[in-house]
């Protein structure tokens, strides 16, 4: 590793450790996430293989950009952009007060960056604040790709043991396994109302069942009627019939009310209602978003 | 019979045990000694069973792949008036999106019809989340874009020692270790999509190394598209520990470097499900161009052929053959030429070797597409006894005359 100089360790992602390093030529900061590889293992972890292949085709300003993929000996090194922080550690540093424009800006991004995803067949599948990169000019990208899987059409049955609980949709906390862009839409709800409340989880489950109950106690317990088939998931179990008692002016007390009705076209239950990632770009919520945001393209 | 099984081909997809597998596969040596003695199947019986023949052929224009999903009973009927309303709304707006500046010009050309031969496939579908409608326009541009980046050259083995037939060899092997460990289709395509893109970035690669490469290439594919893949151990017992651990990890970060981790290339069979569906075709046509897609896979004539092309071929030859239809340019409506932006024309050549390979397979020593869809699974298919049929002959002579 000669060509970088490790500076700090920053975390770390769903396989290996990641570092902030420079580039000892170009002095350019970056960040090293490292992947052992052992000879009696089971070569290159497959969520390492999928984040590369996936990353080194999806080149957006929303998303993380991987620069180069070094092997030597017993480790593969992937060389990503660097950024300053998370969402998650921006939103520490704000002790409970955001700027509005801000939240606005930070969702679009996140759903330009998840379009672009959606509209190359890939899905995210762990959208959290601790997977949003943010930095020093505002920009948003996704990373953390480990769980990111390529789709075909039509979609097939994938692994149901994807996304962290508090952004996981409640078709998949049901077992789903046939489940497609809504996936990631439903962790986008989440992440919005999160934002809005800078930094507040809207949904802290401690297991499936209090996810769920948490989910339903806010929107109101699915029906048949409103979900057909639901019933049919393979980790069904019937919850009381929560009425939707509190309002989402509640939940996101300073939203206004054309981001409570986004949030609120993203936050449904039944997968096939949910807003797709274009779709909610388009909505009134982001009219008067700022130009210099909207406009800029990869 | 029901299409589900179609678009739930991974579902049950686990890494078999190797004890489970059968000894004759399990057991097998290095590439030089490879054949195909316990799984191929006895050709007097194929023979017997088409001459007994076969059900009668079956007309399925309503038991259509319209839905790959369970949901299709959502489908709502509309009156007569609203859905020929709506459709020609629908159509105004597709002729004014129309991609491909040579599409448009043809359908110019005769535009007094446009309104009434182009339909929207997705119509009846857009209300079902796992067609993802709202993005197909985008995923199918860019698939076409990948797999112009990432093409495959013709005649790639010169710069190796190995020859095609060794090629035939080995992917007629991949073709029974995907069957045996129950890998997806998309699986085997990617697959043999590595080991090509691999022989062609590297040079010298002989009998020797060649299984190798297969295997670290199954290897890569199922850790990419499989929910759950087989285990490394699984591997070098399948080659009869002809190679071991480090040899096939080694290969894999090789193959994955030389490469440059791209293994986005799209497969046959992401087009062929598409064009299945434009076409509205039945579940046994779908069926039909799989294996015409399989059977492709072991020709190395046509593996530089773009997947888009050969998924073209693959499904108008399909339904040419189990429709018996003689003039196959109908086949290919205005509607196909749309929305694939493919010709019959474009196709036609690549249509007429998938017609020749059928005629060869009977006699093939490498039977392990043969075999897989002769499987009630497969509802037999490649015992179809239209695939010994005029067409599928007369394409096949049309073949040999050029070689001529």
């Amino acid at each position: 590793m000669q060509k970088y100089e490790k500076l700090e360790k920053i975390g770390e992602g769903t396989y290996g450790t990641v570092f902030k390093a420079k580039n000892r030529e170009s002095l350019e900061i970056v960040a090293l996430k490292r992947v052992r590889l052992d000879d009696d293992d089971e070569g290159v972890p497959s969520s390492a293989l999928r984040e590369i292949c996936l990353l080194k085709e999806l080149k957006h300003k929303n998303i993380v950009r991987l620069y180069d993929v070094l092997h030597s000996d017993k480790k593969l090194t992937l060389v990503f952009e660097h950024c300053d922080q998370d969402l998650k550690k921006y939103f520490d540093s704000l002790n409970g007060d955001i700027d509005l424009d801000v939240v606005k800006s930070f969702m679009f991004q996140l759903l330009r960056g998840l379009a672009f995803c959606h509209s190359h067949n890939v899905l995210h599948r762990d959208l959290k604040p601790q997977n949003l990169l943010i930095n020093k000019n505002g920009e948003l990208k996704l990373a953390d790709f480990g769980l990111a899987r390529a789709f075909g059409i039509p979609v097939k049955c994938y692994s149901a043991e994807v996304v962290t609980l508090w952004y996981r949709p409640p078709d998949v906390l049901f077992g789903a396994k046939l489940y497609t862009t809504s996936i990631d839409m439903w962790s986008a709800g989440c992440i919005f109302a999160e934002l809005a409340n800078a930094g507040r989880p809207l949904f802290p489950g401690s297991d499936v069942d209090d996810q769920l109950r948490r989910i339903f106690k806010l929107l109101g317990t699915p029906t048949e009627d409103t979900w057909t088939g639901m019933s049919q998931l393979p980790d069904y179990k019937p919850f009381p019939l929560y009425q939707p008692n509190m309002s989402l002016t509640q939940v996101v007390p300073k939203l206004g009310n054309r981001g409570r009705d986004l949030l609120q076209r993203l936050l449904v239950c039944n997968p096939m209602g949910r807003l797709s990632a274009d779709d909610a770009m388009l909505h009134q919520y982001f009219s008067d978003l700022n130009p210099a945001v909207k406009n800029d393209r990869c | 019979m029901s299409t589900q099984s179609i678009d739930r081909e991974n579902i049950t997809a686990r890494p078999v045990k190797t004890s489970d597998l059968p000894k004759s596969l399990a057991n097998r040596p290095a590439l030089g000694e490879l054949g195909n003695k316990v799984l191929h199947v006895n050709h007097d019986n194929i023979q017997k069973k088409t001459l007994m023949g076969p059900p009668a052929l079956q007309k399925q224009q309503e038991n259509t792949i319209k839905s790959y999903s369970k949901t299709e009973k959502s489908t709502t009927t509309k009156t007569e008036d609203k859905s020929s309303n709506q459709k020609l709304k629908r159509e105004e707006s597709l002729v004014k999106k129309i991609v491909s500046a040579k599409v448009q010009a043809k359908l110019n050309s005769f535009s007094s019809f446009k309104y009434c031969t182009i339909e929207d496939p997705d119509e009846e579908t857009k209300d079902q989340p796992q067609m993802v409608t709202e993005y197909l326009e985008d995923i199918f541009g860019y698939l076409r874009e990948m797999e112009t980046k990432f093409s495959i050259k013709e005649n790639y083995l010169e710069k190796h020692s190995s020859t095609p037939k060794m090629r035939a060899i080995l992917i007629n092997w991949l073709v029974e270790v995907h069957q045996n460990f129950k890998l997806c289709v998309e699986t085997l395509h990617l697959s043999v999509g590595i080991v090509d893109r691999y022989l062609q970035m590297t040079t010298n690669i002989g009998r020797d190394t060649l299984q190798l490469v297969g295997i670290a290439a199954v290897f890569i594919a199922s850790k990419y598209e499989e929910m759950y893949f087989p285990e490394i151990g699984d591997f070098v017992y399948l080659c009869d520990d002809a190679f071991s651990k480090k040899q096939i990890i080694r290969l894999e970060i090789h193959i994955l470097k030389k490469l440059e981790f791209n293994l986005g290339r799209p497969l046959p069979i992401h087009f062929l499900r598409r064009y299945s569906k434009i076409g509205k075709v039945s579940a046994i046509q779908h069926i039909l161009g799989k294996y015409l897609l399989d059977l492709a896979l072991v020709e190395y004539k046509l593996c530089h052929i773009k997947p888009s092309i050969l998924a073209a071929a693959a499904c108008c030859l399909s339904v040419a053959i189990l429709n018996d239809v003689l003039d196959i340019s109908k086949v290919w409506t205005p509607t196909m030429i749309h929305y694939t932006t493919y010709e019959y024309l474009d196709f036609k050549p690549v249509m007429i070797e998938l017609a020749s390979l059928i005629i060869k397979s009977v006699d093939l020593k490498h039977q392990a597409a043969r075999t897989k869809y002769a499987a009630a699974k497969f509802r037999k298919i490649s015992l179809h006894p239209n695939l010994n049929g005029q067409l599928v002959r007369m394409l096949a002579l049309q073949s040999s005359k050029i070689k001529k």
